[in-house]
C-alpha cells in the first residue's frame, strides 16, 4: 500500500519521485530558514547599532514594525520612569494619619426631608438660559434633584434639544452615557431618559422626555453611535419605536419574543409557555393547557 | 485499502468562488468570553462585517429589582458582573446612601476603597490571563492565576465568598476587616510588583504579543467617545477620564494616584493602560491601609430603608468602564425603577467598529482587549 496511497497530484507530477520531491521542499525550507535567520541577525545587528528593536526590513511591514519598535520604546519608557520615580511613590506616603473627612461629604447635602421631593427650579446657570431662550416653551422644567440637573422637553423636540447639546450648546456634551425609559401606565407614557456627560466640563446632564405609550421618537443614533444599542434595548424591554432607527431589533430577548417585560404590566412571574415549547423544545403542553404561564 | 473520498471536481467559477460567508463563533466559542455569539461575514480571512448575538444570560435583573426591597437588591448585583462583584455591589450602596443622603463612616470608606482596588487587581489579572490565552500565550495564564489565587484567598477570608464576595451594606459594611487583613494585604502588595515585571518579561518584547496586539483593533479618541467607551478601551485611545478622578467617590478624592492613557487606541496600548492601573491600584491599597482610621464600619441607618421620591444618577469606575445606576424612587421600600448603565454591553457595541476590516484571528484579540463579562452585559 505504499505507492497507491499517494496522492494522485504527486504521483502524475512527471520525473520526480516521492523521494526527491521531499527532499527537494526539505532543501527548499532549509534554504528559507537560512534567509529567516541571516534577517534576524542582520536585523538584531542594526538593533544593537542603532538602538532599535528588531525589524524585518520588507517595505509592507514597515509601518507595523515601525509602531511596534514605537510601542516597545514606549513600554520601555514607562519602565524606566517608574523606576526612577521610586516605585510608584508609595513610600512617600507612610503617615497613618486619620482619615478627613472626604470633601464629597460636604457635596452630598442631607436630603433627609422626607416631604415632597427637592425638584429646584435652575436660575442662573448660563446653558440652561441659553437652552430656554432656543427651545422656549418645548423645554417644560429645568430643575436640580439630589444636585442633579434634568431637563424635561416634549418628545418631538427631543432630538432637536440633544443636537443642540451634543454641537451648539456652549457645554458640548460629547459622551452619551446612557438612554433607558421608566414606565408611567397611570399616565399611559414613558419617560426616555438621556444621560449626557461632557469629559471637558466634567458635567452631567439628563434630559428626558415624556413620551405617550403610544408615538414613537426619533432616533440619536447618528449623534452619539452609542445610542444604536441603547436603543435596541429600551424598544427591546419597552416596545418604544426609535423613528430612523438603522437596526432596531431586540437585542437581550430572542427574535419573537411577545410582550415588553420592563412595562410596569408585564408579570415578574411569568413564563411565556407557548414560546418556550415552540421554540426551546423542553415543555410538553397537554391539549387544552392554560397557557397563561403562572408559575404555580 | 480503504474507499477513496470521491474527488469533487469544481469549475473554474465554482473553484474560485467569492462569495462572502457567515461563520458563527460561539456562543460556547472559548474565546468570546463567555456566551457571547458573534456572527461574521467574511471575505476569505477577512471581517466584512459582525453582528453580536448576546442575550444567553439575560435574568430580567431590571425587573427583579423593581419587585424587590432595598436590602435584598443587593445580592443581584454581585451576580452582574460576577468578576468584579465588589464594585458591583459598591456601586449599588453608593447610589442608594446617595438618594437617601446616608453619611458613610470613614472607616468603612477606606475597606470599600482596599476591597474594590483588590476586586479591580483581580479583575485585571483575569482579563490578562485569558487576553493572554486567546493570543496564544499560556504561560502568562498561569502566573496571573497564580496571583489572583492570593487576591481571591483574601476574599475569601473577607467575604466568605471568592466570586460573589459580598459584605457592603447600605450605611457601611456589615463586619470590620478580620484581624490578620492589613499583614495579607500588605503581603501581597510587596509580592506584587515583581510579579507584574514578570508578566511585562513575557510579553512587552515577545514578539508573537507585539505582532497580534500593535496596530490591531485600533479606535480613535473621537470615535470612542461617540460610542460612549468607557475604561481602558477609551483611555487607550488617549482621553482622559476616569470616574475616580472625574467625580470621586468614597475616600478617592483624598488619595494620590494617576490615570494611565494610550496614545494609539489599538489593542497593545489597551494592554499598556490596564498593566499601569494594576500598579496603581496598588498604590491606592497602600495608600489607604497607611491611614485607614479607626471607628464604627456601620453609619445610621434607618431600620425601614425607604429612598424619598425623586431620582439619582451615580457612577463607579468599575474594572471595565464607568458602572452607572439610575434609580427612580416612588418614595416607597422597593425602588420604582433601577437602571444599570452596563459598562461592558456598551463597551461590546464598539466590537463592530474596531473589527470590520480585521483579520478573524484580530476579533479574538480584539474582543479579549475589550475586557467584557457577560453577566453584566446580559444582565
Amino acid at each position: 500500500m505504499s505507492d497507491e496511497t499517494k496522492p494522485t497530484s504527486e504521483a502524475t507530477s512527471g520525473a520526480v519521485t516521492p523521494e526527491a520531491a521531499a527532499s527537494q521542499a526539505d532543501a527548499e525550507r532549509e534554504a528559507k530558514i537560512a534567509a529567516a535567520k541571516a534577517k534576524a541577525a542582520a536585523a538584531k545587528a542594526a538593533r544593537t547599532a542603532s538602538g532599535e528593536s528588531a525589524t524585518e526590513p520588507t517595505s509592507a511591514d514597515a509601518d507595523k514594525e515601525a509602531k511596534i519598535a514605537a510601542a516597545k520604546a514606549k513600554a520601555a519608557a514607562a519602565k524606566a520612569a517608574r523606576e526612577a520615580a521610586g516605585d510608584g511613590g508609595d513610600a512617600a506616603s507612610p503617615k497613618p494619619a486619620p482619615a478627613k473627612v472626604p470633601a464629597k461629604a460636604a457635596a452630598k447635602a442631607p436630603a433627609k426631608k422626607e416631604a415632597a421631593p427637592a425638584y429646584v427650579e435652575i436660575k442662573d446657570d448660563p446653558l440652561i438660559t441659553a437652552l430656554r431662550a432656543a427651545f422656549q416653551d418645548d423645554i417644560k422644567e429645568a430643575v436640580t434633584n439630589n444636585g442633579q440637573q434634568i431637563i424635561r422637553v416634549v418628545p418631538e423636540r427631543a432630538r432637536d434639544l440633544l443636537w443642540y447639546l451634543r454641537y451648539d450648546a456652549s457645554v458640548q456634551f460629547d459622551m452619551l452615557t446612557d438612554v433607558t425609559a421608566v414606565h408611567y401606565p397611570d399616565r399611559k407614557a414613558f419617560e426616555v431618559v438621556y444621560q449626557l456627560y461632557s469629559i471637558a466640563e466634567n458635567r452631567r446632564l439628563r434630559v428626558k422626555a415624556e413620551l405617550p405609550e403610544d408615538q414613537s421618537i426619533y432616533t440619536v443614533c447618528d449623534i452619539w453611535a452609542a445610542a444604536n444599542w441603547l436603543e435596541r434595548e429600551v424598544y427591546d424591554m419597552f416596545g418604544i419605536t426609535f423613528e430612523g432607527h438603522p437596526d432596531l431589533r431586540r437585542i437581550l430577548l430572542p427574535e419573537g419574543w411577545v410582550g415588553f417585560p420592563l412595562r410596569k404590566e408585564y408579570p415578574v412571574e411569568y413564563r411565556h409557555n407557548e414560546w418556550v415549547a415552540a421554540n426551546l423544545n423542553i415543555l410538553e403542553i397537554p391539549e387544552g393547557a392554560d397557557l397563561t404561564g403562572k408559575f404555580e | 485499502m480503504h474507499t477513496a473520498i470521491p474527488l469533487v471536481t469544481h469549475h473554474s467559477e465554482t473553484l474560485f468562488d467569492a462569495e462572502e460567508m457567515v461563520l458563527s463563533m460561539g456562543p460556547q466559542h472559548p474565546s468570546t468570553h463567555g456566551v457571547l455569539r458573534v456572527i461574521l461575514k467574511l471575505d476569505g480571512e477577512r471581517v466584512v462585517d459582525l453582528d453580536c448575538d448576546i442575550g444567553y444570560l439575560h435574568r430580567g435583573a431590571e425587573k427583579i429589582f423593581e419587585n424587590r426591597l432595598y436590602p435584598m437588591i443587593a445580592p443581584y448585583f454581585d451576580r452582574l458582573d460576577y468578576i468584579a462583584a465588589v464594585s458591583n455591589g459598591l456601586l449599588y450602596v453608593e447610589t442608594v446612601e446617595k438618594a437617601m443622603g446616608i453619611e458613610v463612616p470613614p472607616r468603612a470608606q477606606y475597606l470599600r476603597v482596599i476591597l474594590t482596588e483588590l476586586n479591580r487587581l483581580s479583575s485585571h489579572l483575569l482579563w490578562l490571563a485569558t487576553h493572554a490565552l486567546d493570543i496564544g500565550g499560556f504561560t502568562v495564564f498561569l502566573y496571573a492565576f497564580r496571583e489572583r489565587e492570593e487576591i481571591l484567598k483574601i476574599f475569601e477570608n473577607f467575604f466568605g465568598a471568592r466570586l460573589t464576595c459580598h459584605a457592603f451594606r447600605i450605611g457601611g459594611m456589615t463586619y470590620d476587616a478580620y484581624p490578620e487583613f492589613e499583614a495579607q494585604v500588605r503581603a501581597f502588595c510587596d509580592l506584587f510588583p515583581k510579579r507584574l515585571e514578570e508578566y511585562e518579561t513575557l510579553l512587552n518584547e515577545n514578539r508573537i504579543w507585539l505582532g497580534r496586539t500593535v496596530g490591531i483593533g485600533v479606535i480613535s479618541a473621537e470615535d470612542a467617545i461617540s460610542l460612549g467607551l468607557t475604561g481602558a478601551p477609551l483611555r487607550g485611545s488617549g482621553v482622559d477620564y476616569d470616574v475616580r478622578k472625574a467625580s470621586p467617590y468614597e475616600c478617592y478624592a483624598d488619595l494620590d494616584f494617576d490615570i494611565p492613557i494610550g496614545e494609539n487606541g489599538d489593542t497593545f496600548d489597551r494592554y499598556l493602560v490596564r498593566m499601569e492601573e494594576m500598579r496603581q491600584s496598588r498604590r491606592i491599597i497602600l495608600q489607604a491601609l497607611d491611614r485607614l482610621p479607626d471607628g464604627p464600619v456601620l453609619g445610621k441607618v434607618p431600620k425601614v430603608i425607604r429612598v424619598p421620591a425623586g431620582e439619582v444618577y451615580h457612577s463607579v469606575e468599575g474594572p471595565k468602564g464607568e458602572l452607572g445606576l439610575y434609580l427612580v424612587s416612588d418614595g416607597g421600600t422597593k425602588p420604582y425603577r433601577l437602571r444599570m448603565r452596563p459598562a461592558s454591553f456598551i463597551n461590546l457595541a464598539a466590537l463592530r467598529k474596531m473589527a470590520i476590516g480585521s483579520l478573524v484571528s484580530d476579533v479574538v484579540a480584539v474582543i479579549g482587549s475589550l475586557d467584557i463579562v457577560l453577566g453584566e452585559i446580559d444582565r
